[in-house]
C-alpha cells in the first residue's frame, strides 16, 4: 500500500472513531485500523524498507505493538500538554500524529529512492549478506491466493479458532452449578446518620435514626434488634429478614439523662451493630454530674 | 554435524523440502484439524479442573496439566516439524499463544482478581474516570508512575466503549500473542532457520512467568512483549549495513525503549542490561573481527541513550522506585547471606504448599533442564565459533550471558524477600536461555529424530509444570473457596458489599487504613484509597495496641494529619491465620507461629473509643469513621 494511501486510511479510520467512539462493534475495527496504520506509519518513517524475515508477519507484528504503543505516548504527550485523557483528545492527537508522520515519510520518499520492500538492505561491503536480508524467491508463485492473503489467513484462522474455543469454554464456566457464595447479614448507618462525623445531641423527645439491614445468601433469618445506649439495652425486639432483602429499620433514640457524658448509642442485628456517640443537648442543666 | 546445525554455521536458510501446494493445503488443513480438535479437548480439561477446584473436589492438578499438555505438546510437534512451511508454523504459533492465555481468561474472565491486577485494574479505572495520568495508586504507590499500560487500556476503553476489565483482556491477549511471535522474530534475527525460531518460541513459553503471571492485568505483561521487539529492531540496528536503516531501526528501538520506560521499572531495568550486555560482547568480538566496529557502536549507542532515559524517569518522574525495588534485591541479598551462613532467614519450599509431589518434583528438576540445554547452546555455540557469522556469534554470545543469569536467581529463591524478585527474574533470563538453546533443540531432533523429538517433549512438559509451580501458587492458579488471607480468595459478597455501601454512601478517594485482604477490594471496587501500613507508617499500630493501652500518638498524628477518614476491621484476623502468611505487608512486626496474630479484644477495643464512629458491620468487617476531635475522650460504655 503507498503511504498516500496509508495516511488515507488513517485518517479515515480516525475521523469515523469519532462519531464511532463508545460503541464498541464500530470503534473496535476502526480504531485497530487507525492503530494498524499509524504502527505502519511509524515503521516507514523509521526503518523504512522491511526487508525480508522467514516469518512472514514479523512486520505486521511489529507494526501492531508500534501502533499500540503510540496510544500511551499520546496519552503523555496530553497529560503533559495538561489535556486529560479522553476519546476526542486521543483521537485528535492520533490524528496529528498520523499526519505529521505521513507527511514526514511522503517527503522523505520524494527526496531519497528507497529500496523496495524485499530488496536487500544495504549490507557493509566487508561482509556477507545475511540470510535474513536475502531477497524473497523470484520463482513463479503456483498457489491460488496471493501471498498477503495467506499470511492474513495465517495470522486470523487460529485467532478465530482459539476464540471460538474459549468462548464454548468460557460458558461452560460459567452456566454450570457453582457452590453457594457465604451470605451476611450487614447493619449499616442510613441517609444523615451514614455522615455522623462527630457525637450528636439528641433533642427533648429523642432522635429518629435510620439504620440499613441487608441480608444476602442467607435464609428467612430472625435476628433481635437492640436499642443499647451506654452499653445498657433500652429497646429490643425480634424481626424476620427475607432472604436477599434490603430493609430499612427507623429506630428512636430516647432522650439521655442530662449528667453531661459522651454516651454510645448502638443499633444491634443478631451480632452486628452499628453506632455513634451522643451527649447531653445543650442547655439542659446538668443535674448530677457522675464519673462518665 | 546435523543439517540444521551445519545450516546455522553456514548462513543456509534451514526451511524443509519445499512443498508442493496441494500438498502444503494438505498439511495446513491437518494441522488444523488436529489442534482444533486438541485445543477443544484441552480447553474442556481446564474448565474440568477449574470445576472440581471450585467445589473443592480434587483432581485438578491433574486435569489442569492434561489439558495443557493435550494441546501444547501438539502444537510444538508441528510448529518445530521440519516441513511445516512458513506461514503454518506462524498460525501454529499464534495458536499456541492464544490457548495459553486460556488458563488465566478461564481463571477470572469478569475481573480482577490477583493481587496486582486489583492495583492496575483501580489505576485504568481511574484514569478513565478523571483522564489523569501519574495518579498515586493506594494498593502499589509506584504503579501510578508508570502509566503506560493504564493509559492504553484506559485509553481503549474510552475510545470503544468496552469496559476497562474488556479492554485490559485485549490488550493483553494482543500483548502474549507478540510476544511469542516477538521472541521468534527476535530468534529469526540470528538464524535465518524459522525451526530454530518457532523452537525459541516454544522454549521460552516455559518461563515460569509465561502462564499466568505475565497474563495478567499488570505492566510487566505489556512492557516484557515491548522488551522483545525492542531488542528485535536493536538486533536489526546493529545489523544494518548503512547509516540511514542503521539510524532507523535504532530510532525504533528508542521509541520502544521509551514506552517499556513508562510501562515498567524492571522491565526497563532488564532492557538496558541486555543492550548492555549485547554491546558488551560485541565489543568482544570486535577485538578480533574489526567488521563489527560499526555494530559495535551502535550497540553502545542504544545501551547508553536507553540507560539514560530510564535513569532521567526514574529519577525525575518516579524517585520512589528505588525505595520500592530494594527490598527485592537488597534485603534478599541480607537474607541470603544468612541463609549461606546457617541463619535463619531462609524459607522452605513448597512449605505447606498443597501443590502434589509430581508438581513440586518437576519444581526441582526444571532448573537441571535449563543447565542442560544451556551448558548444550554454550557447546554449540562454542563449535560454531569459526563458522557462524560474527554478529550473530556475539549476539548468542550475550544470551548465553542473559541465559546464565537464571542460575543466580535460583538461590535468591530460598530468601523470603528475594523469592519473588527471583521468580520475576526468570521471564527475563529465559529469554537468554531460549534464544541460546533453540539450535540445540533443533539440531537434536534431527540428528536423533527417532528419539529426541520425544525425549525434549517430554521435558518440556516437566519443565513447564516445575517452572509454573515454582513461579505461582495454587490459590492463584486454581478456583476454590473463599479463604481468608488469600490475595485471589478475599473477595467475599460481604467484603464486596461493605466496599460497595463505602463507596455509594461517602463517595470515592477515601483514605482509609485498612488489611491487605480487605484493602485490596475497598481501594479497586471500592474506589477508596487504603493504607495498609509500612516501616515509616506503622499504620497497623491501631490494631496492635493491646486494649486499654493508648495508640501511638505519632500514628495518630500521622492519621489526622493525613486526613485519614475511616478504619476497617477484619475481625478474622483475630480467628484465623492468614492463607499467605501475611495480615498487611510483608515485612509487618507481627509474629507468624501459626496463630492468629491478634486477640479478639485488641479488635473489639474499637468499640470503646470514642474517636471511631461504627457506621457499618458484618459478621466479620466492620468500618469506622475518625473524630480525632474526640481522641483522650471517655465515654459510657461501648457502641457493641
Amino acid at each position: 500500500m503507498t503511504t498516500l494511501r496509508l495516511l488515507l486510511l488513517g485518517g479515515t479510520a480516525l475521523a469515523a472513531l469519532i462519531p464511532a467512539t463508545g460503541r464498541p462493534w464500530a470503534a473496535l475495527p476502526l480504531t485497530a485500523v487507525a492503530l494498524g496504520a499509524l504502527g505502519e506509519l511509524w515503521l516507514r518513517a523509521l526503518p523504512g524498507a522491511p526487508g525480508p524475515s522467514p516469518f512472514p508477519a514479523v512486520r505486521a507484528g511489529l507494526a501492531a505493538l508500534t501502533g499500540l504503543v503510540t496510544v500511551p505516548l499520546i496519552a503523555l504527550l496530553l497529560h503533559a500538554s495538561g489535556l486529560p485523557v479522553r476519546a476526542v483528545a486521543l483521537v485528535l492527537g492520533a490524528a496529528v500524529l498520523t499526519v505529521l508522520l505521513g507527511v514526514f515519510v511522503l517527503v522523505r520518499e520524494r527526496v531519497t529512492v528507497l529500496p523496495l520492500p524485499g530488496a536487500p538492505v544495504g549490507l557493509p561491503a566487508q561482509r556477507r549478506p545475511h540470510p535474513v536480508d536475502r531477497p524473497a524467491s523470484t520463482a513463479p508463485d503456483r498457489r491460488i491466493l496471493p501471498g498477503p492473503v495467506r499470511t492474513g489467513l495465517a495470522v486470523t484462522l487460529p485467532v478465530v479458532l482459539a476464540l471460538g474455543v474459549a468462548v464454548v469454554a468460557l460458558r461452560a464456566l460459567r452456566t454450570g452449578p457453582r457452590p453457594a457464595e457465604p451470605g451476611y447479614l450487614s447493619v449499616a448507618l442510613k441517609g444523615w446518620a451514614s455522615r455522623v462525623g462527630h457525637p450528636l445531641i439528641v433533642p427533648a423527645g429523642g432522635l429518629r435514626v435510620p439504620v440499613l439491614v441487608t441480608s444476602a445468601g442467607l435464609p428467612v433469618t430472625t435476628a433481635m434488634v437492640r436499642l443499647r445506649v451506654g452499653g445498657v439495652v433500652v429497646a429490643a425486639q425480634p424481626v424476620t429478614f427475607g432472604a436477599d432483602t434490603v430493609r430499612t429499620l427507623d429506630i428512636r433514640v430516647p432522650e439521655l439523662p442530662a449528667d453531661g457524658c459522651l454516651r454510645p448509642v448502638s443499633v444491634s442485628v443478631g451480632t452486628s451493630s452499628a453506632g455513634f456517640y451522643a451527649a447531653t443537648r445543650p442547655g439542659v442543666r446538668v443535674q448530677r454530674r457522675i464519673a462518665c | 554435524m546435523s543439517a540444521t546445525t551445519a545450516g546455522i554455521l553456514t548462513g543456509r536458510q534451514n526451511d524443509g523440502p519445499a512443498a508442493s501446494p496441494r500438498r502444503a493445503r494438505a498439511e495446513a488443513v491437518a494441522c488444523a484439524v488436529t489442534l482444533t480438535v486438541a485445543g477443544s479437548a484441552g480447553a474442556a480439561a481446564l474448565v474440568v479442573a477449574y470445576r472440581l477446584a471450585e467445589w473443592g473436589s480434587g483432581g485438578e492438578f491433574a486435569w489442569f496439566w492434561t489439558g495443557m499438555l493435550v494441546f501444547t505438546l501438539p502444537a510444538v510437534f508441528w510448529a518445530v516439524r521440519r516441513s511445516s512451511g512458513a506461514r503454518l508454523r506462524l498460525a501454529v504459533l499464534i495458536g499456541y499463544a492464544c490457548f495459553t492465555y486460556l488458563p488465566k481468561l478461564l481463571r477470572n474472565p469478569a475481573g480482577p482478581l490477583f493481587h496486582d491486577e486489583y492495583a492496575h485494574w483501580g489505576q485504568s479505572h481511574d484514569i478513565l474516570l478523571d483522564g489523569r495520568l501519574f495518579e498515586q495508586n493506594p494498593i502499589v504507590r509506584v504503579i501510578g508512575d508508570y502509566p503506560g499500560l493504564h493509559a492504553t487500556v484506559a485509553s481503549l476503553a474510552s475510545l470503544t466503549g468496552l469496559g476497562v476489565w474488556h479492554a485490559a483482556l485485549l490488550v493483553l491477549l494482543v500483548a502474549h500473542v507478540l510476544l511469542v511471535l516477538g521472541v521468534a522474530a527476535l530468534t529469526a534475527q540470528l538464524w535465518p532457520d524459522p525451526r530454530v525460531a518457532a523452537a525459541a518460541a516454544c522454549a521460552y513459553s516455559l518461563n515460569s512467568s509465561f502462564l499466568f503471571f505475565d497474563t495478567q492485568l499488570g505492566y510487566e505483561s505489556l512492557a516484557i512483549t515491548i522488551l522483545v521487539w525492542a531488542l528485535t529492531a536493536a538486533v536489526r540496528a546493529v545489523r544494518a549495513g548503512d547509516i540511514p536503516s542503521r539510524l532507523g531501526w535504532s530510532g525504533l528501538t528508542l521509541l520502544l525503549a521509551v514506552t517499556v520506560t513508562a510501562t515498567h521499572h524492571l522491565t526497563a531495568i532488564w532492557l538496558t542490561g541486555v543492550l548492555g550486555l549485547l554491546a558488551l560482547s560485541l565489543s568482544l568480538h570486535c577485538l578480533a573481527d574489526r567488521s563489527l566496529i560499526a555494530a559495535t557502536r551502535t550497540g553502545w549507542a542504544l545501551t547508553s541513550v536507553t540507560a539514560s532515559v530510564v535513569a532521567v524517569w526514574m529519577s525525575a518522574v518516579s524517585p520512589r522506585t528505588d525505595d520500592y525495588l530494594d527490598p527485592y534485591l537488597g534485603r534478599a541479598l541480607t537474607q541470603f547471606g544468612g541463609v549461606a551462613g546457617g541463619g535463619q532467614s531462609g524459607r522452605t519450599l513448597f512449605s505447606q504448599s498443597v501443590a502434589p509431589w509430581w508438581e513440586q518434583d518437576a519444581a526441582f528438576a526444571a532448573p537441571g533442564f535449563a543447565l542442560l540445554a544451556l551448558a548444550g547452546a554454550a557447546v554449540l555455540w562454542w563449535r560454531s565459533r569459526h563458522g557462524a557469522e560474527p554478529l550473530t556469534r556475539a549476539a548468542v554470545a550475550a544470551m548465553l550471558l542473559l541465559g546464565l543469569l537464571y542460575f543466580p536467581a535460583t538461590l535468591l529463591i530460598l530468601t523470603p524477600s528475594g523469592a519473588e524478585g527471583a521468580r520475576r527474574s526468570w521471564a527475563f533470563s529465559y529469554l537468554g536461555l531460549a534464544v541460546a538453546a533453540a539450535p540445540l533443540i533443533v539440531a537434536l531432533v534431527d540428528r536423533f529424530h527417532r528419539t529426541a523429538g520425544p525425549a525434549l517433549l517430554a521435558s518440556c512438559a516437566v519443565v513447564l509444570v516445575g517452572n509454573t509451580a515454582a513461579g505461582m501458587n495454587p490459590s492463584y492458579r486454581f478456583p476454590g473457596p473463599p479463604v481468608f488471607g488469600s490475595d485471589t480468595r478475599a473477595s467475599t459478597p460481604e467484603v464486596l458489599a461493605a466496599a460497595n455501601w463505602l463507596r455509594t454512601t461517602q463517595g470515592r478517594g477515601a483514605r482509609l487504613v485498612a488489611d491487605r485482604y480487605t484493602g485490596l477490594i475497598f481501594g479497586s471496587y471500592g474506589e477508596q484509597e487504603p493504607a495498609t501500613g509500612s516501616v515509616t507508617f506503622p499504620a497497623y499500630d491501631l490494631y496492635r495496641t493491646p486494649p486499654g493501652r493508648p495508640v501511638p500518638a505519632a500514628v495518630l498524628e500521622q492519621l489526622r494529619s493525613w486526613r485519614f477518614e475511616y478504619l476497617v476491621v477484619d475481625r478474622r484476623m483475630a480467628e484465623q491465620v492468614p492463607d499467605i502468611k501475611i495480615y498487611f505487608e510483608t515485612n509487618e512486626p507481627i509474629p507468624h507461629d501459626g496463630k492468629p496474630g491478634f486477640t479478639r479484644a485488641q479488635l473489639a477495643k474499637f468499640d470503646t473509643l470514642p474517636w471511631l464512629i461504627k457506621v457499618y458491620d458484618g459478621p466479620h468487617v466492620a468500618i469506622y469513621r475518625f473524630d480525632f476531635a474526640r481522641l483522650g475522650k471517655r465515654a459510657h460504655g461501648g457502641i457493641r
